[in-house]
């Protein structure tokens, strides 16, 4: 019985340690006085750090971490040094409300965000617009492609445009029977627009078109339905657990043999790789699996310098593998870049002045110094020089409505784990196929 | 200063509204005893009715979302669109009650009720856009300047709980409430006085649902966006949470609840440092603090911190320790004075 | 059709963890009368407690025997700590399931605070087919079949045939004249909570295996399944819910099959829903526990 107690009040110990740190937390909150010294910039990481898509958060903290160290290295901008600020959305539309206005309200010199998923954008943009802190969002939302809000930027392509590649892809390949399968979930999804959109203008036919629950005990019978439309390739997204899942289900129920799968770079991780190659081998992942997503070459300084440092740093070398391949958070890593180099054009490292100067950091002009990090760019600005930043995912344009769509690159997995680039689709492709 | 402000006026809009879903709550439960574990969908009722009343059609922004309705209405008649669906859930679900399972059964029914809700709109993409959800939902004071607005904002949903306090008043004060209270209490003895036991929950159930209704409505109005990821079944909990804290059937103890829950442990865990290596591990902790809020309470003080004021000799409402409780007991049980070892 | 029957046969696969996981809540209801909804969170930890196993290099369907067996100490340590004493003090079933429900919250967040939100695998487990009657199974399918259908017997004949099982049976058909006949409820109600917890650690386990890939919310996803089958099959019976099972597994599958495998899971839980408001005491009517389901 004493242990019974014991425990209880353990748990009511909890609540009122919480309860004090709240008190105590509370008035140095309001009165705003910044709690590091004001040469310190704090880089807001807008994700979700709980819930069910906790995952996201660990990820997109990597460009933040790798982006900062290698800035901070650099001497900093302005006489400041950078430090990532996580600020848990949650996921939740509702709940990432408090929280992000709470960030904002208490963190000293809030200057610079990236991150801002798809899942909570909708509410979590307009928040960091109001408070004039200009940010580089990793959303896919379609809705953003024709924004004005002047302090967003994307420097990765929209949902639609994704789905259309997976279709150029497949028709490049010649596969016209294609079968599509997405996960009904908001970041799968959005993708499928495109996909249908882009399907009938390459002359395919989708024979069979599926959503299906993530996490479920078993796809056998979805399965069973998707080979009996005979499809010649999968596009297909999902979530990696429920893609395994699947997979392992269809290499079952066939005997062993699974059309290509084209699927979002997001997959191209080691882990999945270590699990899906467990589940159906090695042959299948190395040599029948796509990888589709925004294309950036892995063989310019500045991947680079993104690659070095990301193995390099302690808070990220666990990661580096899972997300150096992928889009988005490259798009992050170029974006802390272009801020911070913004913040030097403007000689302000005031989110409403240096937004401006966004754009010329990237732009092609006469005269100017490519430079492909931000200690290069840093330097040549000393020197007087012109700039144009580019950055791992290539050189950048914005377009009026500051979103950015490059290339598409289909990638597909080594035995190493890592990927290689087998394709290129255009970008103007992408977009006749949308137009 | 325009951030800490602003922060301010979200804290204040969201007690607002958090107070409107607990006293809903605490109708329901406290009030009639109707143990609904599927609140939260009441308030996502809510909600999607104000967004597809408010919006205009589908196709008006591009087509970029798809939704039923877009009927683009005035603030005021989307607000009293989502009261009335709210009204009418509620009433669904006290239907369920009035099978006579027993509360833990009709409890598991809510909380499935909740995940199959979430389920459905997440599945249909034509209905409330998919597991996406709905943006660019309309504030009532978006041509105002920012500070003017939220300030306005906040004082819209005090009205709100302004009104909300005085139909609660209602529904636990004078006679009304003193029936309420017996029909819960002993449903019997209410309608042998010639009640309608029926009539008279089904009316608390549509009263507790329109507050959950308005309570969704005036929080998605302000946040511009809502999705199913807003209201999986554990937002619940913490509403049940403040319910129980607060003290069941008690004004002031729920309202105290909702602060307590809302402000000081959901808000207050964000002020704990953050660790590099675990960043999300302070609201994990919300969570595992809430969890076990709920479970001291119900062990140790099942009451609450204001126990609802008896104004006469009630009939026993807890059983005593080591009898089973009488068998439609809305309480949570428990002698309030536990028995030494 | 034989797209019907191939539903058949995965309903048949899927049906059989449920079970497994359904007769162990179904049993500890029956004797306890708490709906514990911590059973899901317990199957959660079950899936990571295997997963430290098999990175010893433990075989699967080892680990699955070593967990079901700590699972069944959690279990009743879980009761003897808070159900019980919260029953004793004469807590409401409203009551008590909300504190399940609270103590699942706080279980499933110290896992995830622990091993973290990402996806996690056991690897390939038996993945070669078998054919059957025209449907088609995996060596690690039909491996829990067997582990099912074995586990179903052996509790069979502990209820039927032995003296502990005439005791159970009584302690849940009437627990006070149980108690005044001589038998010890209160060892009888641990033995129940760790058989349950026993099936459901095994559970946990066989759906790690089953779905190949999981995280935190894995107990949580398939609780519900299971009380569906669980209540299916009348609470309180293990026979039900073994049956219950079944019934659960089939009709998601054929809903995947032969309609839309979004609405799949949904149509399992609007199952559920019927049968509660419809007819509570299960498909198969109930001797044994009947009064318990009806205030």
């Amino acid at each position: 019985m004493s242990t019974i107690r014991r425990r209880v009040t353990l748990a009511l110990a909890g609540v009122g340690v919480v309860a004090a740190t709240v008190i105590a937390a509370g008035p140095a909150a309001a009165r705003l006085v910044p709690a590091a010294s004001s040469s310190t910039i704090s880089v807001g990481v807008v994700a979700p750090f709980t819930g069910p898509a906790a995952e996201f958060g660990q990820l997109l903290s990597v460009p933040c971490y790798v982006g900062t160290a290698l800035i901070n290295r650099a001497g900093g901008v302005l006489g400041s040094t950078l430090k990532c600020v996580p600020v848990d959305d949650t996921g939740d539309p509702a709940d990432a409300v408090p929280n992000v206005t709470k960030a904002i309200a208490t963190t000293s010199n809030f200057q610079m965000a990236i991150g801002l998923e798809t899942n909570t954008a909708a509410t979590t943009i307009p928040l960091l617009s109001r408070a004039k802190i200009p940010f580089f969002t990793t959303n896919g939302l379609v809705s953003y492609n024709h924004t004005t809000d002047p302090y967003f930027w994307r420097a990765t392509p929209a949902d639609n445009a994704n789905g259309a590649a997976f279709v150029a892809f497949a028709a490049h390949r010649g596969w016209r029977r294609i079968a599509v399968i997405f996960e009904n979930t908001a970041s799968n999804e959005a993708n499928l627009p495109g996909v249908m959109a882009a399907i009938p203008k390459e002359n395919a036919r989708a024979v069979i078109n599926l959503s299906i629950p993530g996490d479920s005990s078993s796809y056998s019978s979805v399965v069973e339905r998707v080979l009996a439309a005979h499809p010649q390739v999968l596009i297909f997204s999902a979530d990696p657990q429920t893609t395994a899942t699947f997979l392992s289900e269809y290499q079952q129920l066939n005997h062993n043999s699974v059309p290509p799968m084209i699927t979002a770079t997001e997959s191209l991780t080691p882990d999945f790789y270590d699990t899906v190659s467990k589940v159906i081998g090695t042959s299948y992942i190395t040599h029948h699996l796509y990888l589709v997503g925004a294309y950036f070459s892995t063989r310019s300084v500045a991947y680079k310098v993104y690659a070095k440092e990301a193995y390099a740093n302690p808070l990220t070398h666990k990661l580096a593998s899972t997300i150096l391949a992928v889009g988005p958070p490259a798009s992050a890593y170029d974006g802390l870049n272009i801020m911070a180099l913004a913040m030097l054009m403007a000689h302000s490292t005031k989110g409403s002045v240096y937004d401006r100067y966004i754009t010329q950091v990237v732009s092609k002009k006469p005269g100017a110094v490519v430079v492909q990090s931000f200690a290069a760019g840093k330097r040549a600005l000393a020197a007087g020089r012109k700039i144009q930043y580019e950055g791992v995912v290539g050189a950048i344009t914005f377009n009026r409505y500051h979103n950015f769509a490059g290339s598409f690159a289909v990638n597909v997995f080594r035995p190493s784990k890592a990927g290689v680039l087998v394709y290129v689709i255009p970008g103007a492709e992408v977009s006749r196929l949308l137009g | 200063m325009g951030a800490a402000g602003y922060y301010a006026t979200v804290l204040l809009v969201y007690l607002g509204t958090d107070l409107l879903a607990a006293w809903g709550m605490n109708l329901e439960f406290g009030v009639a005893g109707v143990a609904n574990l599927a609140y939260i969908v009441v308030i996502a009722a809510g909600a999607y009715t104000y967004a597809v009343f408010a919006l205009p059609r589908a196709t008006a922004n591009g087509g970029f979302q798809q939704y039923i309705l877009g009927l683009h209405q005035s603030f005021a008649v989307s607000v009293l669109a989502a009261a009335v669906v709210g009204a009418l859930a509620g009433i669904l679900i006290g239907l369920t009650g009035l099978k006579r399972l027993r509360q833990d059964y009709q409890a598991m029914v809510m909380l499935v009720v909740s995940l199959i809700a979430a389920t459905v709109i997440g599945a249909d993409t034509g209905f409330l856009n998919g597991d996406i959800g709905l943006s660019l939902i309309p504030n009532p004071f978006a041509n105002l300047a920012p500070t003017t607005a939220s300030w306005a904002y906040v004082a819209l949903v005090a009205l709100a709980c302004l009104v909300g306090l005085v139909v609660m008043r209602r529904f636990t004060t004078g006679p009304l409430g003193r029936t309420l209270r017996a029909m819960r209490d002993d449903e019997h003895a209410v309608a042998a006085a010639g009640h309608s036991v029926v009539n008279l929950r089904l009316v608390v159930q549509a009263v507790g649902g329109a507050f959950g209704g308005v309570s969704g409505a005036l929080l998605v109005a302000f946040i511009g966006g809502w999705s199913p990821g807003a209201w999986a079944y554990a937002e619940t909990l913490a509403i049940l949470t403040a319910v129980i804290v607060g003290g069941m059937g008690n004004t002031a103890g729920v309202s105290a609840g909702a602060f307590v829950v809302y402000l000081l442990l959901l808000q207050g865990v964000q002020f704990l440092p953050q660790f590099a290596a675990h960043p999300g591990l302070s609201e994990d902790l919300g969570w595992m603090v809430l969890g076990g809020l709920t479970i001291a309470f119900i062990w140790l003080r099942p009451q609450g911190i204001f126990p609802e004021r008896r104004p006469r000799l009630g009939i026993a409402r807890f059983a005593t320790a080591g009898a089973p409780p009488p068998r439609e007991e809305a309480g949570l049980g428990g002698a309030a004075a536990p028995p030494g070892p | 059709m034989s797209l019907f029957v191939d539903a058949v046969g995965f309903g048949i696969a899927s049906g059989a963890v449920i079970a497994l996981g359904a007769v162990g809540f179904t049993v500890q209801f029956g004797i306890s009368n708490v709906l514990n909804i911590t059973y899901g969170a317990l199957m959660t930890l079950a899936a990571y407690l295997g997963l430290v196993l098999v990175g010893w290099h433990l075989s699967v369907w080892l680990a699955l025997v070593v967990v079901a067996v700590v699972i069944g100490g959690i279990s009743v340590a879980f009761n003897r700590a808070l159900v019980s004493p919260l029953v004793q003090r004469g807590a409401s079933p409203f009551g008590l399931i909300v504190v399940t429900v609270a103590a699942g919250i706080v279980l499933q967040y110290v896992v995830t605070a622990i091993a973290g939100p990402q996806a996690q695998t056991y690897g390939e487990q038996g993945n070669s087919s078998i054919g059957v009657l025209g449907m088609t199974f995996s060596v690690a399918q039909v491996t829990i079949i067997a582990i099912t259908v074995v586990v179903m017997l052996a509790l069979h004949l502990l209820l039927t045939r032995t003296q502990l099982g005439r005791a159970m049976r009584a302690t849940a058909s009437n627990r006070t004249l149980a108690r005044s006949c001589g038998i010890a409820t209160d060892r009888v109600s641990d033995l129940a909570w760790l058989l349950s917890g026993m099936l459901c650690g095994a559970a946990g386990v066989a759906l790690a295996i089953t779905v190949v890939s999981f995280d935190f919310t894995l107990g949580a996803t398939f609780l519900i399944p299971m009380i569906a089958a669980a209540v299916l099959g009348g609470v309180g019976q293990p026979y039900g819910a073994m049956l219950g099972g079944l019934v659960v597994g089939l009709v998601t599958q054929i809903t995947g099959a032969l309609w839309d495998p979004s609405y799949q899971d949904v149509v399992a839980l609007g199952v559920l829903i019927v049968m509660l408001l419809v007819r509570p005491r299960g498909l198969f009517g109930a001797a044994w526990s009947a009064r318990r389901l009806l205030a």
